[in-house]
Parts: C-alpha cells; sequence; structure tokens
C-alpha cells in the first residue's frame, strides 16, 4: 500500500513537467496553391506571363518570398496583371480567399477619390476648390475658420482638422457621436487648410459625405452606379457610420480580382474593356503629385496624389492600405499588382508597409 | 429594447436572462445537494477562501492564424467548499490572465473568467484504493483573447457553459491529509465564438462591458463533436479544525471546432486557502 501512495505521489512530478511544458500544435498557416489563374466569367482575360513577355523566373523570385512563412505572415493573395491580363493569381492561406471579399482598409482612400472624380465630372461638384461650407453650411460649427476647407484640402490630406485616425476609429465607432460629420467638424485645426499634408480617416470621410448631399446618394450607391455597375463589381461590403454615411475612409470590403479591375482602370486613364468610366484627366490629376507628405522611410519619401501614394521614381502609384493591402499600378511595366492581406495586424510588428511590399515585387519592377 | 450599462456599453436582455439561468442552474446543484445532506442529518462543515495560481497557457486561434501563443499566467479567485461524509459543493470563481507570445514573439493576451460549481457524493467508501466520488459540475468560461499583433481591433473568445460529469478520487495520507485527483468533463454546453468575418473596422474593446457582453452573445448548444474540454486537478489537501488549504496542479484542454479550430490549454499550479464559516 505504502508502494502504491508512493507511486502516485511521485507520479504527479513527471505529469506536472509534461502539463507544464504543454502547448498547442503549430499548422503550416501558407501554402504553395497554383499561380495559374481561372477563367472565370468575370471579366478578366487569362494569359500565361511568357504570353505578355513577363519573366516566369522574375515572378518565381516574388513567389518564394511570399509563400515563406518568415515573411509577409499575413499575406492573403498576390495577383498580376499584366497588359491587361490576369497572368498570376495566388492565394496562401485558403483557395476560397478568391471569393470572399475581405477588408481592404484605407485603398477604400483611392475608390473614395474615384467617386470624386466622377461627381466633378458630372457637374456634381463645381471644381475642388469649392469649399465644402457651400455644400453642407448646417453641419458647421459657429466659428469661421473651417469655412474655407476646399474638396481639394480634403483630396490631399490638408484639411488641417485635428482628429488622429486611431481616435476617429474609436470614436465613429464605438462612442458613436450623434452626428458624426458635425463632430467632425467641431474639432480644432492643427494647421491651416492647405498648409500641411496629415494623413487623417475624417477627410475622406468628410468628402463621402459631401458626395451624399450633392449627388442625393451614399457614396456607395454613387459608386455602384458609375464604377462598380460598369466594372462588373457585384459582391462588395460597405461599411457605413451609425447615421448612415458611407465610411469615405475605410471599410470597402472586395474581392482581389475586383481590385485588380480598379487598378487596371487607373492604369488604362479610366477605360475598363472599351468604356470611358472615369474622365482620364481625373485620373491623371489623382495619381501624380499633388503634396508632399510626412511619411517616409529612408531613402524614400512617399508623394501623394489625391488618395492615391505616388511613387515618381518608380513611374508608379499604388493604393495602400492598412495590414498590407495593395494596388500597385505600374504605368512603366504596364502592370497591375494587387496584394490583399489580414487587415488588422499592427504593421511594425509584421512588416507590412509600402517599402516592404515595394522589396516583394521588386523583380517585377527592375527585370 | 437594450439596457445600457453604467459602463456604456449594451447588455441585451438576452444575455442577462442567460447569466440568470446559469446561476440559477448552480444554485439548484446546491439545493439538490443540500436537501440530500439535510435528509440524512450529517454534519457538515462550510469554507470560504481565497485562491491563488499561476501557470502556463497556450492558445492557437485559427481564425488568425494556426500557430501557438503561449506564456505565463496569474490568477486570482474565490472558492466556496462544503463537506460532509457524503458529499462535497465546490464553487470556484477565478480571474486570470496570462501574457503570450508565438515563435515570432508576436505579442497576445488572454483574460479567463470562470466560475465552476460541482456537486460530488461519495460512491464508494475508504478502501485500501481510496474513495471514488462522482456527480456533477457545471463549467462556466470565457476565454478572451486580444491577439495584438495580428489583430488589435477585435476581440476573440471561446465561451463554454458546459454541464457533465466529475469524478474524484481521495486517497487519505494521514490524519487531515490527503491527495485528491479531480475531473470535469462538459458533455452538453452552451458555446460561443467569434464570426469567421468580421465587417466593423474597430470593436469596443477600450469598453470594460464589452469584454463579458459580447462573449456571450450567439451561445450555441454544442455536444462533444464540436466542442471539447477535459478538467483535471490533482491536489494535496490539508483539512485542519478551521481551515482547509490545498495545493493543486491543475490542467485544463479545450477544443471548439466552429467556425474555425480553437486550442485552449491552461496548466496552473494553485494555492487555495479556505477558512470556516
Amino acid at each position: 500500500m505504502k508502494l502504491f501512495e508512493i507511486s502516485v505521489v511521485h507520479g504527479l512530478f513527471p505529469i506536472t513537467l509534461l502539463m507544464l511544458l504543454q502547448c498547442a500544435p503549430d499548422a503550416p498557416f501558407k501554402f504553395a496553391n497554383s499561380t495559374l489563374p481561372e477563367k472565370l466569367n468575370d471579366g478578366w482575360e487569362i494569359a500565361s506571363p511568357e504570353e505578355v513577355g513577363l519573366s516566369r523566373s522574375a515572378l518565381d523570385r516574388v513567389y518564394s518570398n511570399f509563400v515563406s512563412e518568415d515573411k509577409y505572415y499575413n499575406a492573403i493573395s498576390l495577383l498580376v496583371v499584366k497588359s491587361g491580363t490576369l497572368v498570376f493569381e495566388t492565394y496562401c492561406r485558403d483557395l476560397s480567399d478568391r471569393d470572399h471579399y475581405s477588408h481592404i482598409q484605407s485603398v477604400t482612400k483611392s475608390v473614395t477619390s474615384l467617386a470624386c472624380g466622377a461627381a466633378l465630372s458630372a457637374g456634381y461638384i463645381d471644381s475642388l476648390d469649392q469649399s465644402l461650407y457651400s455644400v453642407f453650411p448646417d453641419k458647421f460649427p459657429a466659428d469661421a475658420e473651417k469655412r474655407i476647407v476646399t474638396f481639394r484640402h480634403l483630396l490631399t490630406m490638408t484639411s488641417g482638422i485635428s482628429f488622429d485616425n486611431d481616435d476617429f476609429s474609436v470614436e465613429l465607432y464605438v462612442d458613436r457621436p450623434r452626428d458624426p460629420i458635425a463632430y467632425i467638424l467641431s474639432k480644432p485645426l492643427c494647421a491651416n487648410p492647405g498648409a500641411r499634408f496629415y494623413y487623417r480617416d475624417c477627410d475622406p470621410h468628410l468628402i463621402s459625405y459631401a458626395l451624399q448631399r450633392l449627388t442625393g446618394m451614399s457614396e456607395e450607391r454613387w459608386v455602384k452606379t458609375r464604377i462598380f455597375d460598369p466594372l462588373g463589381i457585384t459582391d462588395y461590403y460597405w461599411d457605413k457610420d451609425h447615421t448612415g454615411v458611407t465610411m469615405g475612409a475605410h471599410g470597402l470590403h472586395l474581392r482581389p480580382r475586383d481590385l485588380a479591375k480598379i487598378g487596371q482602370l487607373a492604369l488604362d486613364h479610366g477605360r475598363w474593356q472599351g468604356a470611358q468610366v472615369i474622365d482620364s484627366t481625373w485620373i491623371v490629376m489623382s495619381t501624380q503629385f499633388q503634396t508632399q507628405t510626412d511619411w517616409q522611410t529612408e531613402p524614400h519619401v512617399y508623394d501623394y496624389g489625391y488618395y492615391w501614394w505616388v511613387l515618381p521614381r518608380r513611374q508608379a502609384f499604388t493604393a495602400w492600405g492598412h495590414g498590407g493591402n495593395f494596388i500597385f499600378v505600374s504605368a512603366q511595366k504596364e502592370m497591375v499588382i494587387v496584394m490583399t492581406s489580414l487587415p488588422d495586424v499592427d504593421d511594425d510588428v509584421v512588416g507590412t508597409k509600402l517599402d516592404d511590399f515595394e522589396a516583394l515585387i521588386s523583380p517585377l519592377l527592375e527585370d | 429594447m437594450r439596457c445600457r450599462s453604467a459602463l456604456t456599453h449594451p447588455i441585451s436582455p438576452c444575455t442577462m436572462c442567460k447569466y440568470i439561468v446559469l446561476i440559477l442552474s448552480s444554485l439548484s446543484i446546491i439545493q439538490a445537494s443540500d436537501a440530500q445532506d439535510k435528509t440524512t442529518a450529517e454534519a457538515r462543515a462550510s469554507y470560504l477562501g481565497i485562491c491563488l495560481g499561476s501557470g502556463i497557457a497556450s492558445y492557437r486561434e485559427d481564425l488568425v492564424v494556426p500557430i501557438d501563443f503561449h506564456g505565463p499566467g496569474l490568477s486570482l479567485g474565490a472558492e466556496y467548499t462544503t463537506i460532509s461524509e457524503t458529499s462535497i459543493i465546490d464553487i470556484r470563481f477565478r480571474f486570470g490572465m496570462s501574457f503570450l507570445k508565438n515563435r515570432y514573439s508576436h505579442q497576445a493576451y488572454a483574460v479567463i473568467l470562470e466560475i465552476r460549481p460541482a456537486w460530488i457524493k461519495r460512491l464508494s467508501g475508504e478502501q485500501g484504493h481510496g474513495e471514488l466520488w462522482g456527480g456533477l459540475s457545471l463549467s462556466m468560461k470565457m476565454n478572451n483573447l486580444f491577439i495584438e499583433s495580428w489583430d488589435d481591433s477585435h476581440l476573440y473568445w471561446l465561451t463554454a457553459y458546459g454541464l457533465g460529469p466529475s469524478g474524484e478520487w481521495h486517497k487519505r495520507l494521514s490524519s487531515g491529509r490527503e491527495i485528491r485527483v479531480h475531473f470535469g468533463i462538459p458533455v452538453v454546453s452552451l458555446v460561443s465564438r467569434p464570426p469567421e468575418y468580421r465587417y466593423k473596422k474597430q470593436e469596443a474593446l477600450t469598453h470594460l462591458t464589452y469584454h463579458l457582453t459580447e462573449p456571450n452573445k450567439s451561445l450555441m448548444l454544442e455536444l462533444p463533436d464540436d466542442y471539447r474540454a477535459i478538467f483535471i486537478k490533482a491536489a494535496l489537501n490539508r483539512n485542519m479544525r478551521h481551515v482547509l488549504w490545498n495545493i493543486s496542479l491543475e490542467f485544463e484542454y479545450n477544443y471548439c471546432r466552429k467556425p474555425k479550430p480553437l486550442y485552449a490549454l491552461n496548466t496552473a499550479l494553485v494555492f487555495s486557502y479556505q477558512w470556516r464559516i
């Protein structure tokens, strides 16, 4: 009996050790899936890389980095369109990601830019120097300092409204002020309008509300009518604030192939399959240098157009969403590269900034 | 209609009802055992005290990424025990927090809130190999995960209210000292998990009540094919006249298959000190 007790008591020791060493086993989270696009009835023509003169070895180098579990941790998809045809498409986490939309974060802003261009060419906006006050004076506070804010200020992130992006998300989604537009406009100015670039989500949200007031429909409805329908984009979700105003800065969920359509639209100066969807002048204006930004990673200083990031050294521009969501458009290479990623990662930890993305696709740009 | 808590996040009447049902279930277990004891007019002793634990937690949340986050944790709680010759009631409340990292040193945090009432009856008397006890336990546990590096805007969770058999093996070592090995396996559970796709950019993570209410929404009835758990505790007990204390090694495994798998393993060394009331 004594032996039994001893064995029970002593048996607890190895059990304790085993339990303390416990952990859930890791599983692979990236897979080397097919890179050949499948022909679907979605408006995309398919070709092999060789058919459009794209280097297979350059693509292989990009792909091996993309599927590595030690880089681009949160990546979901990578697509390459060359000369208007889809030549490379891969989904490293789950093949079903091809058919499911995901949050593209601030890539939404570039779609808001297209929406603004459509409203300008349709005559709803007089000019980019039209003041917001002339559109919705009822939302402005009594003091006059913000009445000079124009569409151009908002499109170049130079409104000067002091509203940090983290605070914007928390206050609009969580605290839910009674009138979000009036609430944004009640914030103080940290610089005179037009004086300085501050990357702010509140600026595109004001554009969205202005479009709603001018066109009589929400930005989502406006974009559906003017952009998504001509492009054949049918499966998407776009978040609204609690008063029903489409989120102009983020909140749009799109499928990777549909993001590539937006990139191709921009590359082709507003044309999609022969039809002029967005005025070409707007595409040129919005994707070229408009303002110097305060975002830089040595030695690169990023320029800004109208909600598109501009890279003159690459003769390229890009939509850039938090977490590693990109529509990269290279006019020089006649190429659109789309990457989608889990949208809510900590950029500093996981490494999904524009420089990281450029490093990934550099074999395609330099080949 | 929604009522709002003092901390501003809404608690739906439905969620409040679930809490009430669970509290009533716990009380009914106590009441049932209490009635049983009264009929046999046994001497009973009740104890109330605190418990303090430290251990290792390990989580794999496949909704985010199927890699393990593990790290040390601390817990603090209260415990109530009623012991008679033929039955034991044990109710434990525990709050714990773990600091986790994955193989890339990405950070995450886990917060555990647990209430675990159990009632067991003696099935066999003291024999050479000890006593066997059996009964029911109701585990109510919230595992809230904030996987900061991978998703700093949303909360992930596994909330499970499980009812199932529990058992104990007691072996007396000397007067007032004994080893107890306890297990509990939920068979029928109400389980809540986050949705597979999140459409809000930012959840109310800064509101305390959000962490209590959101993981209790959308509770679904689950059987062991979708939700599995086991709780094992090996304790060395010391029962003095007015004090009951024990040191125990606890291990808990939770697995939920939907909407994507979640694995949670918790091991802790717990010290409990209770005073007779």
